[in-house]
């Protein structure tokens, strides 16, 4: 695959997955500004692994998995610093929504900064579930069996909605 | 706790579109940035290796060959450096996550390893020039000139295992927050 394929190919993928890339990405970064620069690693390293794809599970599945890793080398590299619920809640630019939409766009920000506080193996489980994977897939994603992934989707569940009432209240 | 509940967070949470038009031009530049400064670590390492074989060829005698034996040396650890440095960049992405950390584990430690080398090939290359600037003062060369070049052997020496240090603490710190994440992975639940 040459240069400008794999910039098209990149294009596409970023077309179709980009705004589940940066949720993701704003579910392990609170930090506004470094969550960009998160953002920007996994953009990389997905253009880097996309010569790699060769159809085995689906391109969203594959795109997670290269986003939930980039954002562990990410951790590693530069582990979070204790911020606010409130800090947590910035949520990257988003397109401008309608007023309908408002109280929307409340709920997902209690919702982000609520994903954001859970521990890594719940907060791993939970993002990708919020994103739509099944037990299967996202046992695929992470390298856990589907009974594992079920037990830490319950317990993140729980817990995310124990971190939503405490936030709301 | 209800498949409801999800459907309603899962909804709520991909409710929200960011704005991403100038991200992929951005990877695209970024991914030709490394490879660029990856380039030209090399072309380094390589005019260190160039120089120290025309210093050689240049006026052969006992110094310059051992002056380039350093040079060369000096352009092999920069050749190492580079492999080292940019491996973990090239890493694969796309195993799971439980791998891929397993994985970057088994890197740490090994630039863990590398990054001790570096400490120890720095204290050799030390002595080793130091062993020069006595060899050429006994010789008869001006003792002002072997001064200022054991105070800016010295000085290179400190910044060089300054910079050390500092990578060492930087791996220990990646290393140490590694293990913590495979550990919270491997948790039994």
């Amino acid at each position: 695959m040459d240069r400008s394929q794999r910039n098209r190919q990149l294009e596409d993928v970023l077309a179709e997955h980009g705004p589940a890339l940066a949720r993701l990405a704003a579910a392990y970064e609170r930090r506004p500004a470094v969550r960009e620069e998160l953002l920007q690693d996994i953009a990389v390293a997905v253009w880097q692994a996309l010569p790699s794809f060769r159809g085995d599970a689906s391109i969203r599945t594959f795109v997670l998995r290269v986003a939930t890793n980039g954002a562990m080398t990410h951790l590693a590299r530069r582990p979070p610093a204790a911020a606010s619920l409130e800090e947590a809640a910035e949520l990257p630019d988003a397109a401008p929504t309608p007023e309908a939409a408002a109280e929307a766009a409340g709920r997902s920000a209690r919702l982000f900064s609520a994903v954001a506080a859970l521990p890594l193996p719940l907060k791993q489980v939970v993002s990708l579930a919020l994103e739509g994977l099944n037990t299967a897939e996202i046992g695929a994603v992470l390298g856990l069996g589907e009974s594992n992934v079920s037990v830490r989707l319950h317990r993140g569940k729980a817990k995310l909605r124990e971190l939503m009432v405490n936030d709301h209240d | 706790m209800t498949e409801d509940e999800l459907a309603a967070w899962s909804s709520a949470w991909r409710s929200h579109i960011p704005d991403l038009a100038p991200l992929h031009r951005r990877a695209a530049r970024e991914g030709l940035w490394l490879r660029v400064i990856v380039a030209s670590d090399a072309l380094g390492s390589l005019g260190c290796l160039a120089v120290a074989a025309w210093f050689v060829l240049d006026e052969p005698d006992l110094l310059r060959l051992v002056i380039a034996g350093g040079l060369a040396a000096l352009g092999a650890l920069g050749c190492m450096f580079t492999l080292q440095n940019w491996r973990g960049l090239w890493q694969d992405s796309a195993a799971s996550v439980r791998d891929y950390l397993a994985q970057a584990r088994a890197r740490s430690a090994a630039r863990l390893r590398w990054i001790r080398l570096g400490g120890w090939l720095l204290a050799a290359e030390i002595v080793f020039f130091g062993a020069v600037i006595a060899w050429r003062w006994q010789a008869g060369v001006d003792p002002a000139k072997a001064g200022k070049a054991v105070v800016l052997l010295l000085a290179l020496g400190a910044a060089a295992g300054i910079f050390i240090g500092w990578l060492w603490r930087r791996e220990r710190g990646n290393a140490s927050t590694l293990d913590r994440m495979a550990a919270d992975m491997e948790q039994e639940v």
